[in-house]
């Protein structure tokens, strides 16, 4: 989410970023889903998606893609649409933290590091010197992958590129709605109110509402969430159903009846919205805008403290030195 | 309404439809969740209203009504598809026009069959191959979603031409919706209308002609959308094994889509349906659809040669076939890709 910077939040751009977070998520769920199928069951190379891998100084890293082939290989998603060299610069860090040592198996590795952003951002990173290894993908139909900044060193992977690797969209991604990483709020929500409402009885018609068992919903919930996702992190996924519960009964759409393991959704909310997902973004966004406006406050204090601490400090150097 | 068995229907038809002027028949083939019996409730709870009365086993006399206009006739339950035949009490343009709207309101319970252009030529075709016949068009009616019909005249005594109709469909990129025609096979004649919707009119006829039009056009009718109700059947997303395993329906559509299509596609389901646009982009389409009917749900994917429709937890065969005629409306020339 929105990082805090000293510029005043304003609702609109709060708007925008959660707007890039759901494209980054779904693009996300169609790159490695994808890749994971083509890399792992047509050519045959192992392929773990979202694994947490420990680092050997502490610590550790959980890559979207690492490919065992001749070695190992990490592709990480860097999802942006902006070209501030502060914003690319951030990605690039980031990347950094993978150029380490792990530990997988007992055994230590040191892999290859491949970022993976959308085309345009990849043009722009050929201008950035200490960018890494950058592929930049263009989805539609299959994803298009080009080799923009280096190359990969890994034989089995460069020989994808002739000179661009053209990677169909799998039915793997068809089938789930979610990855191991936390997606946007409204994002959760507009599929937890999805499964809701195939949850309907089927033998009611012409209801005003209708009630949906809340353990059922989390088996169904569960059911979004791809096979690869780890024991730990499908224990959380219960935390989100119950966010974006809460967030949906905030905007009236349903009303969880906790005690009673219920939830109740009233028919008519939401009807006459062609778009359902603006109207979660707006709503978030409001809750966020809150959130980051007592966030700056409290950060402008604390400068603003400093700044004072800062000019009593150089005033008392000035008195004893003098 | 007196009792009567169905082949006493049909010949009581029979004979009014080949006798003097009287109203045309309106016939509709849908499909049901319900018991017949059971449609005044439901029809109240709808917002429209409803008397049914056993006539017979599996037939029943029944009034639509909707505010202050209703239509009468009877309902023929064929167990996996209903007949409702309805002769009009004011015009018949009222008994057509009520008779739709209230079907309508009765979505999910009630839920109406279609067939695609082709299979709708299919129909002539077959009817104009059978030995001795004379299938001479009348008109036919092209259609584009949200948009009025193109009502075309057929040119007099032109034969018949499957050819002529599918190149006005290309042409002008429309779904053949009805098509208006009279049939003769010796002495017997019948003139009626055919929609893809089935919402059939029968105006008249030689003295057995109801009876013949039951059996060679309704019978073929409801044997092609039994058909595709088959095909949009059993379709839902399934965990097995702890997999999910989803049965996704690819669709040409038949003209190279640009963003501005895919994004007016995602526009005009919307009206029908609660849409999450999860990405309009360049120029692909990811949008998730709920039926607040029946909870049915599905995500499209748009690209520009193809549309893939991915049933979601729930996907009732209705609910499926009216979303795929609602992008044959859009994209008339769609086809499903086997």
């Amino acid at each position: 989410m929105a990082v805090l910077t000293l510029e005043y939040p304003d609702l609109l751009s709060v708007k925008t970023e959660i707007q890039r977070d759901v494209r980054a998520y779904v693009f996300s769920i169609k790159l490695l889903g994808s890749l994971k199928e083509y890399l792992g069951k047509k050519l045959g190379l192992k392929v773990y998606v979202e694994r947490k891998i420990d680092k050997k100084e502490g610590g550790f890293k959980t890559p979207d893609l690492l490919i065992r082939s001749e070695n190992y290989v990490i592709i990480d998603h860097k999802y942006t649409e902006s070209q501030d060299e502060r914003t690319l610069t951030s990605k690039i860090k980031d990347m950094e933290e993978y150029d380490t040592i792990f530990i997988l198996f007992e055994e230590e590795i040191r892999p290859e590091i491949v970022m993976l952003t959308p085309k345009e951002a990849a043009e722009i990173f050929k201008t950035i010197s200490n960018a890494p290894t950058t592929w930049g993908y263009v989805l539609n139909k299959e994803i298009k992958i080009t080799q923009d900044v280096g190359k990969v060193r890994e034989k089995n992977l460069l020989g994808l590129f002739r000179p661009m690797f053209i990677c169909p969209i799998e039915s793997d991604v068809l089938k789930y709605r979610f990855i191991t990483s936390y997606a946007p709020l409204p994002y959760t929500a507009c599929n937890v109110y999805n499964v809701l409402w195939t949850l309907k009885p089927a033998n009611l018609f012409f209801v005003p509402e209708f009630e949906v068992d809340y353990k059922i919903l989390l088996d169904q919930f569960n059911t979004l969430f791809p096979p690869w996702i780890s024991k730990e992190v499908r224990q959380l996924t219960e935390s989100r159903l119950q966010k974006s519960l809460i967030f949906l009964a905030k905007i009236g759409w349903v009303k969880w009846v906790k005690e009673a393991g219920k939830i109740i959704i009233d028919v008519s909310k939401g009807k006459n919205i062609p778009d359902l997902l603006p109207r979660l973004i707006q709503f978030y966004a409001e809750t966020e805008l809150k959130r980051l406006e007592e966030e700056y406050t409290k950060r402008l204090l604390e400068l603003q403290m400093k700044e004072k601490e800062k000019t009593v400090q150089a005033k008392l150097s000035d008195f004893l030195g003098s | 309404m007196e009792k009567m068995s169905l082949p006493q229907l049909y010949s009581m038809l029979d004979v009014q439809y080949s006798s003097g002027e009287v109203n045309p028949l309106h016939i509709f083939t849908v499909f049901s969740k319900v018991h017949p019996l059971d449609l005044p409730s439901l029809a109240a709870e709808a917002g429209a209203g409803s008397v049914v009365e056993d006539v017979w086993e599996n037939i029943y006399s029944i009034t639509l009504s909707l505010r202050k206009r209703y239509a009468q006739g009877y309902l023929v339950d064929h167990k996996r598809f209903w007949s409702i035949l309805i002769k009009p009490i004011e015009s018949s343009v009222v008994a057509g026009n009520v008779s739709e709207s209230w079907l309508e309101h009765l979505y999910p319970a009630i839920y109406r069959s279609y067939i695609k252009s082709e299979q709708l030529l299919d129909m002539l075709d077959y009817l104009n191959n059978v030995p001795d016949s004379k299938l001479e068009l009348m008109g036919y009616v092209l259609r584009i979603y949200k948009e009025p019909e193109t009502r075309k005249a057929w040119p007099r005594g032109k034969p018949y031409s499957r050819d002529f109709i599918e190149d006005e469909i290309k042409r002008q990129n429309l779904l053949l919706e009805a098509v208006n025609f009279v049939y003769k096979v010796g002495l017997m004649f019948f003139k009626a209308r055919l929609s893809n919707d089935g919402h059939f009119v029968f105006y008249r006829g030689s003295e057995t002609a109801f009876s013949d039009f039951q059996r060679l056009v309704l019978t073929a009718f409801t044997e092609i959308s039994l058909r595709n109700h088959d095909y949009f059947s059993n379709r839902e997303r399934r965990i097995i094994e702890g997999e999910a395993v989803v049965s996704q329906i690819s669709l040409n559509p038949g003209q190279r889509l640009s963003k501005s299509d895919l994004e007016n596609m995602a526009l005009q389901l919307s009206h029908d349906y609660a849409a999450t646009i999860l990405y309009a982009g360049n120029p692909w389409l990811l949008v998730n659809l709920i039926d607040r009917g029946d909870g049915s749900s599905f995500d499209i994917h748009g690209y520009q040669d193809e549309i893939q429709i991915v049933p979601f937890n729930r996907a009732s065969p209705g609910s499926l076939m009216k979303l795929f005629n609602k992008i044959c409306e859009l994209f008339p020339l769609t086809v499903i890709k086997e």
